[in-house]
Parts: C-alpha cells; sequence; structure tokens
C-alpha cells in the first residue's frame, strides 16, 4: 500500500468538486445567487412587455449585436440563410457548450438569426 | 258595326293582301335550283353534325381535364403535406443538424524523414441532435486515410444537458476545455493555418485533446462582462507508445480520476482569456510503464487569450505542465530506466490580418486574402529522448483565400528548428470546407 492509494482524492479534486457542486446548486435554485446581471439581461428582466412585438425587436437587435461579439471572435460569420430556423436552433445549442454562452445570449442569437433567415 | 264600315274594312284587307300575294314561293321555280338548295341545307346539316360531334368530345375532355387537375391538386397537396412533415414537422420535439469539416492536404518538406506528399481527404461529420430546449446530442467522427487503410475514429460523443442559463452538465466524451485552442481553434475551417502549432497536436503532444468523464460548464453575466468556467472529472491521461497521452480514454485502469477547470472573461468586445489547470495520477503498470510509486503525478496550468478586432486578430496560449518520475521496462530484457521528472513547456502566438481592409477593401478579390503569421515553440526537459526529440521552435507564414464564410484555401510556410534534429523547411497547402 503506497500513500497515493489512501490519498485517493487530493486537495486540487476535493476543491473542484465543491465548485461543481456549488454550480449544480446555482442550477438548483435557477441561478438566484448569480451576480447582476448584464446590461441585456437588464433589458430583458427589468423592461415592461407590453408590446410582444418591441420585445421582439429588441431581442433581435441584442442577437445582431451578441453574434457579431461572440461568434466573430472565433470564426467568419456565417450567412443566416445558410441554415433553416431548425438547424440554426440546433447549431446554437452546440454552440452554447462550445463558445460559453448563456441561455439568455443563446435565444437572442438564434432569435437574430432566425429572423434574419 | 254597320254594313257601311264592314265593306270598308273588307276593302282594305283586300288592298294590303294584295302583295303577299306576290311574295309567295314561286312554284314555278326551275327544279335545278331547288335541287341545289337541298344539296345546301344537306350539307349544312352534315357540318352541323360534325360541330355537335367536336363539342360533345371538347365537353368530354374538359370534364376529363377537370377530374385530373382536381386529383393532381389533392396528389399534391398530399405530397405537401407528407414532406413537411418529414422536414419540417410542427414545432418537433427532436430537431437534426448534420455539421463538419472536409479538408485535403499537401506536403513539401526538404527533410530527410520524409517525403513531399499529398494527403488523403479527411471527413470529419458531427452529428447535432437536441431534444427541446432541455439537452443535446454531439458526436464527432473522422474517417481519414492512413497509408492503404481507411480509419475511422471518435473524437467526441457528449450529452449537453441544459441545467439552467448558466449551467450545462456535459457528459461523455468531449474536448478538454482546457485553454483554447483544442475548444473553439482546432476544427480546419477555422484554424488559419494548416496544421497546429508546435506541441499541439496529438499524439505525444502537451495539450489535453479529450476526456471521458463529466464536466460542469457553462457562462454568466459580470456587469457588461461575461464570464464563464468549466470544471471537469474524468479517467485522465495514460502512458501508450506515443508517451504521455492526454486523450480520452474510454475506461480508466487506475481509481484516480483526472480534475481540472478553467474559468474565462470576456471584460470587452473582441477579449476573451482564461486561465485552466489540470491535476492526474498517470496510471501504473500499463506497456511497461511504471510510476516511481503506484503512479505518477501531473499537474498542468495553462493560460490563454484573444483580441479580435474587425478585420484582424492576435491569440496565444501557453501551457506548463509536468509529470513525475516514470519508470520504464519495455519486457524485451533490456535493463529498465527511470526518466528523470519531465517538464512541458509549449506556447504560440498568432497574428492574422484581411489584405481587403488595409487596402481599402473594394477589391472583391483581394478582400478575400487574409495574411497570418503564427510563432510557437515545444520544449519538453527531463522524459525520455523520444519526449525530447520534436523539442522546436517553429515559424510560420501563411496566406488564405476565402472563397466563402467556410471555405478557405491555405499556403504556408513554416521554418521548423530542433534541438536535437535537422532543422526542417516545410510548405503545407490545405482546402479545408467547412459545413
Amino acid at each position: 500500500m503506497n500513500m497515493h492509494v489512501r490519498h485517493r482524492f487530493n486537495p486540487l479534486m476535493v476543491l473542484l468538486l465543491g465548485v461543481a457542486l456549488s454550480g449544480t446548486a446555482l442550477a438548483a435554485t435557477g441561478g438566484a445567487a448569480a451576480p447582476a446581471q448584464n446590461s441585456a439581461d437588464k433589458t430583458a428582466r427589468s423592461t415592461p412587455a407590453p408590446n410582444p412585438a418591441l420585445q421582439k425587436a429588441l431581442q433581435v437587435a441584442r442577437g445582431a449585436k451578441e453574434w457579431h461579439a461572440v461568434c466573430g471572435s472565433c470564426h467568419n460569420l456565417r450567412d443566416p440563410r445558410e441554415l433553416t430556423d431548425n438547424e440554426w436552433e440546433v447549431a446554437m445549442g452546440q454552440m452554447r457548450v462550445r463558445a460559453h454562452l448563456t441561455g439568455l445570449q443563446e435565444r437572442d442569437i438564434t432569435a437574430f438569426l432566425k429572423a434574419s433567415n | 258595326m254597320n254594313k257601311r264600315t264592314l265593306g270598308w274594312v273588307a276593302l282594305m284587307a283586300a288592298l294590303s293582301l294584295s302583295p303577299l300575294a306576290h311574295a309567295r314561293p314561286d312554284t314555278t321555280a326551275p327544279p335545278a335550283d331547288l335541287k341545289q338548295l337541298r344539296q345546301e341545307v344537306q350539307m349544312l346539316k352534315q357540318r352541323l353534325q360534325v360541330v355537335e360531334q367536336q363539342l360533345q368530345q371538347a365537353t368530354a375532355t374538359s370534364k376529363q381535364a377537370s377530374v385530373d387537375s382536381k386529383e393532381a391538386r389533392e396528389e399534391a397537396e398530399r405530397a405537401r403535406t407528407a414532406t413537411a412533415a418529414i422536414a419540417a414537422p410542427e414545432n418537433p420535439d427532436i430537431k437534426f443538424r448534420l455539421s463538419g469539416t472536409v479538408v485535403a492536404n499537401y506536403t513539401a518538406t526538404d527533410s530527410k524523414m520524409m517525403h513531399d506528399t499529398f494527403t488523403g481527404g479527411s471527413f470529419m461529420p458531427i452529428f447535432l441532435v437536441r431534444y427541446k430546449n432541455l439537452m443535446e446530442l454531439e458526436a464527432h467522427m473522422e474517417v481519414s486515410n492512413n497509408g492503404n487503410e481507411t480509419e475511422t475514429s471518435l473524437e467526441y460523443a457528449q450529452l449537453d444537458l441544459f441545467l439552467n442559463d448558466w449551467s450545462t452538465l456535459v457528459a461523455g466524451k468531449f474536448l478538454s476545455p482546457i485553454g483554447q485552442f483544442q475548444q473553439a481553434q482546432h476544427p480546419p475551417w477555422i484554424n488559419k493555418l494548416p496544421d497546429r502549432p508546435a506541441g499541439f497536436v496529438e499524439g505525444g503532444g502537451g495539450e489535453p485533446l479529450s476526456t471521458v468523464g463529466v464536466q460542469l460548464t457553462g457562462a454568466f453575466p459580470v456587469g457588461h462582462a461575461t464570464a464563464d468556467y468549466a470544471v471537469f472529472v474524468g479517467n485522465g491521461p495514460q502512458m501508450t507508445d506515443e508517451g504521455l497521452t492526454l486523450e480520452g480514454f474510454s475506461q480508466d485502469n487506475n481509481a484516480n480520476k483526472s480534475v481540472g477547470a478553467r474559468i474565462g472573461l470576456r471584460p470587452w468586445v473582441g477579449v476573451n482569456m482564461g486561465l485552466s489547470a489540470m491535476h492526474a495520477q498517470v496510471p501504473t503498470n500499463v506497456d511497461g510503464w511504471t510510476g516511481a510509486g503506484t503512479s505518477a503525478a501531473y499537474d498542468l496550468v495553462d493560460a490563454d487569450f484573444a483580441w479580435t478586432p474587425d478585420n484582424g486578430e492576435i491569440r496565444g496560449e501557453y501551457i506548463h505542465s509536468r509529470l513525475d518520475p516514470v519508470f520504464f521496462d519495455d519486457g524485451t530484457g533490456a535493463a529498465p530506466f527511470l526518466t528523470q521528472r519531465s517538464r512541458w513547456n509549449m506556447w504560440y502566438l498568432q497574428g492574422a490580418y484581411r489584405l481587403g481592409a488595409l487596402l481599402g477593401g473594394d477589391n472583391p478579390y483581394l478582400r478575400n486574402v487574409e495574411l497570418i503569421v503564427r510563432r510557437s515553440h515545444r520544449q519538453v526537459d527531463g522524459g525520455t529522448e523520444d519526449w525530447r526529440f520534436d523539442n522546436e521552435n517553429r515559424w510560420t507564414l501563411g496566406v488564405d483565400y476565402w472563397f466563402g464564410p467556410t471555405l478557405v484555401g491555405k499556403l504556408a510556410y513554416e521554418r521548423k528548428t530542433f534541438q536535437v534534429r535537422p532543422d526542417d523547411n516545410v510548405i503545407r497547402a490545405q482546402l479545408a470546407l467547412g459545413f
């Protein structure tokens, strides 16, 4: 028997698992402990929604901005007409993980791509 | 009426009927005219019959055409409905997309270790399936030629469970979240040069490529910025014939799991930076490799950044890692030996600029040209001679022509300066399509 077998869970692993559990707890509470929202999030949450068309237009505008800033930081921007609406939904699900997007950013960019399709 | 009046009426009637008497048919007309009239009447009857027949045929044809048209409309409607059900179902729970990359390469070199060669095309499809807004499946295969044989490999296959707007649980074989190159830059239609930076390679490289395990990842807003994170636990690296192999193995051969994390920040538009760390215990008694104890500790730190203004970019990444001493016994009876502690230091710095932006962007051809320069470095200290064999400094100059956002032709020159073997000059060409 050696020391590595006795210490199967090293301190770094315990620390990282703690971070993971914190994230899971955050998920379970729906993100109630999240830091202050950014401007897009504030716009989406604090603005009254009496006009769906206006809300949709604001979402598309946010999506266009995020599309240029986030998608364009890794690769060339593709023509929104290259994919169908359904394909964009699937592609953006992949990019949510790959490009580290929030759920709101994913929905905004998807709305922009659909509106431009 | 008296007799006198009756007489006047009779007289007037007689006078008025006298012209009619002159208009009566002349019963004394010649028989030839009568015969001609009868022939004309007969001919007209015959023509009338022909017209009636044609009318009947036209009516029947019109009715048939109407029936055919109705059936055609019904058939078209059925086809449209069936096609819509297959191609674009209304609000489907499951949505599918096939994406990926196709590449073809050519390499010319003055190295005595290899010849100029075309490299068979590689086809790397990615299957994506989304279930509602809850989960996404990603599976990435690579089909390529190796000599006369076709090789198929699974780069990653992962399930992404969207927990909320800030967290996603990833399970399966996933790309390593360490750093930025492997996560976001390695697909050939995104990587602006035909090859990867020195050391950031598959097979004996120092960059973690993939992991089999679970990962919690996501992003959240911080003021006007966005922060992102990834924490993972996996089977970890193993020793293979190529040395320390930082890929996802489907089965672990020790009880220790690798752990790692990355935290990133996008403070401004076009700026992205991150710090990563990883720890693992490399399995023992595998293919002749034996840890100094029962395992060898492996630790890694990584820093990455990218600045991507319009028409250009500067990005880079640095990796430092170390592995505790390891015994090696190849089983042939040769004396086993103990490696020194091994240290990897690798980095790359890359800049790119769209030539069209410099020249005004009016020329339809020049605006699709991009110039790239990359400096990369791989240094292994300790370990074995094989591990140090590829230590190099590399300059790469490249020019890309973008036929479209995801179709690029690349041409690059590399100057490779090695520590323990002759230097090398390489010209690479590549055509890559992302779809």
